[in-house]
């Protein structure tokens, strides 16, 4: 297998996160789309760790998923106490601090 | 003309003793036989060994405690260690009797022996002695020749010494594959990259693009099972099991829970997506084209290795080891992080 594959294949997962991050105005569907980009990122962790044949690779994908596991988390309260404050998780609402 | 010979003959080795005994020629005629000649006076003089000289292998029989190490490291396993426990006097009076591995028997079959050394290098048991050579130059080559006993008796040896090694630890054994299986397997692994691929592209483009809350997480859990399917395709298990674990076990869950609990309506809806939606896609295109052109002018067409399957426990030592430090921040930011998402949702 090619290197490449996975970088281009990567890539294109990035690029279509990219996309949802931002055309989506649900804040449900920004959080989703930021999990794309993490997993577009651990691809590329683990096709470079076995390139190099290093097990480093591997974990740092595995921190990756431990601090995305924790962004959902937190992520999804802070969108559930939008929600609860001004009963829409539409994030072109959330201007509270805009000037 | 067999005169002739002989005489020719006679001639050479006359020529090479005057040029042994008289090394400056026959002006000068002060015999110097241990100037000329390419023999040493063996027990006056010893030959001093060669610079890369690498001495016999042996053993300090005293220091042996029949571990086996030694034969289990040695790369062409010709080394028969056989032994047996026996008790030792206690070491304080009244003790109890101390247990004691003894070696019976040393033997390295120096018709396999390389002489690498691996059985020396890791522990002092076994010796290698500069000074002490061999007597003759050669390998003794005879063993596996002539003597048909000895012969059986080494591969019994052998047997058992496999017997036990594969008891203990596997000895990593070569893999045997012929050249038409690891095409096929490369062919069969870009197949199943390309339809994962596929699946994965497809799915993505769909999860930005629908406007079906719940969809969407059905198609985030594809493509979250597509990278675990790619992380299994390269070799890395324990990532893509924690990966189905992890996103497709918990993660997609919580997301199922934020879109019932923000109660965003279910089904065709306007307002999942902002109006204007061409500068989200240029920058994607540009994002994408930037990284592929690099990509592809940096990794033209580098290869992963054939076999890149690493094991949990190569993880599991790397964490615990290398990342330990690393591994405690990020346990303490979940730990935050999850006391930090039940105050944020908490209600009064």
């Amino acid at each position: 297998m090619l290197l490449n594959q996975f970088l281009i294949l990567s890539a294109v997962l990035f690029a279509i996160g990219v996309y949802g991050v931002l055309a989506r105005r649900n804040g449900v569907l920004v959080l989703m789309s930021i999990e794309l980009i993490l997993n577009a990122v651990n691809i590329n962790l683990v096709a470079f760790g076995s390139y190099v044949s290093s097990i480093s690779g591997e974990v740092f994908a595995l921190f990756v998923i431990t601090v995305a596991a924790a962004e959902v988390g937190v992520g999804l309260a802070i969108l559930l106490l939008l929600y609860r404050n001004r009963r829409s998780v539409d994030l072109s609402e959330a201007d509270l601090m805009k000037g | 003309m067999r005169g002739i010979g002989m005489l020719k003959g006679m001639g050479v080795t006359g020529r090479t003793m005057l040029r042994t005994l008289f090394p400056d020629g026959l002006r000068k005629p002060v015999p110097a036989p241990s100037r000329g000649a390419h023999t040493v006076q063996y027990p006056h003089v010893k030959e001093a060994p060669v610079t890369r000289a690498r001495g016999v292998i042996g053993l300090h029989h005293d220091n042996c405690t029949v571990c086996m190490l030694c034969a289990r490291e040695c790369p062409d396993w010709c080394i028969y260690i056989e032994g047996h426990k026996e008790l030792a006097p206690p070491r304080r009076p009244g003790g109890k009797p101390r247990q004691r591995a003894k070696i019976d028997r040393f033997d390295i079959d120096y018709a396999l022996c390389m002489y690498c050394g691996i059985c020396v290098e890791p522990r002092v048991r076994v010796l290698r002695a500069p000074h002490r050579r061999p007597a003759a130059r050669r390998r003794p080559a005879g063993r596996l020749d002539g003597d048909g006993a000895a012969l059986r008796d080494l591969r019994a040896g052998r047997q058992r010494q496999a017997a036990q090694a594969s008891r203990s630890v596997p000895a990593p054994s070569p893999p045997e594959h012929s050249p038409v299986t690891v095409l096929g397997a490369l062919v069969a692994q870009n197949i199943a990259f390309g339809v994962i691929a596929a699946i994965m592209v497809f799915a993505a483009i769909r999860l930005v693009t629908t406007r079906n809350v719940v969809h969407a997480a059905l198609f985030l859990v594809v493509v979250l099972g597509g990278v675990a399917a790619l992380f299994l395709l390269m070799g890395a298990e324990f990532v893509g099991i924690t990966q189905i674990l992890v996103y497709i076990g918990a993660v997609v869950v919580l997301f199922l829970f934020g879109i019932m609990l923000t109660r965003t309506r279910i089904g065709d809806e306007e307002g999942t997506d902002h109006a204007k939606r061409l500068p989200a896609v240029l920058a994607a295109a540009l994002v994408a084209t930037v990284t592929i052109y690099a990509v592809v002018t940096g990794f033209g067409d580098a290869e992963l290795p054939a076999d890149t399957r690493t094991t949990t426990a190569e993880v599991a030592d790397s964490i615990f080891s290398t990342y330990i430090v690393p591994f405690e921040a990020v346990s303490v930011l979940l730990l935050a992080a999850l006391i930090g998402a039940i105050v944020i949702a908490r209600r009064n």
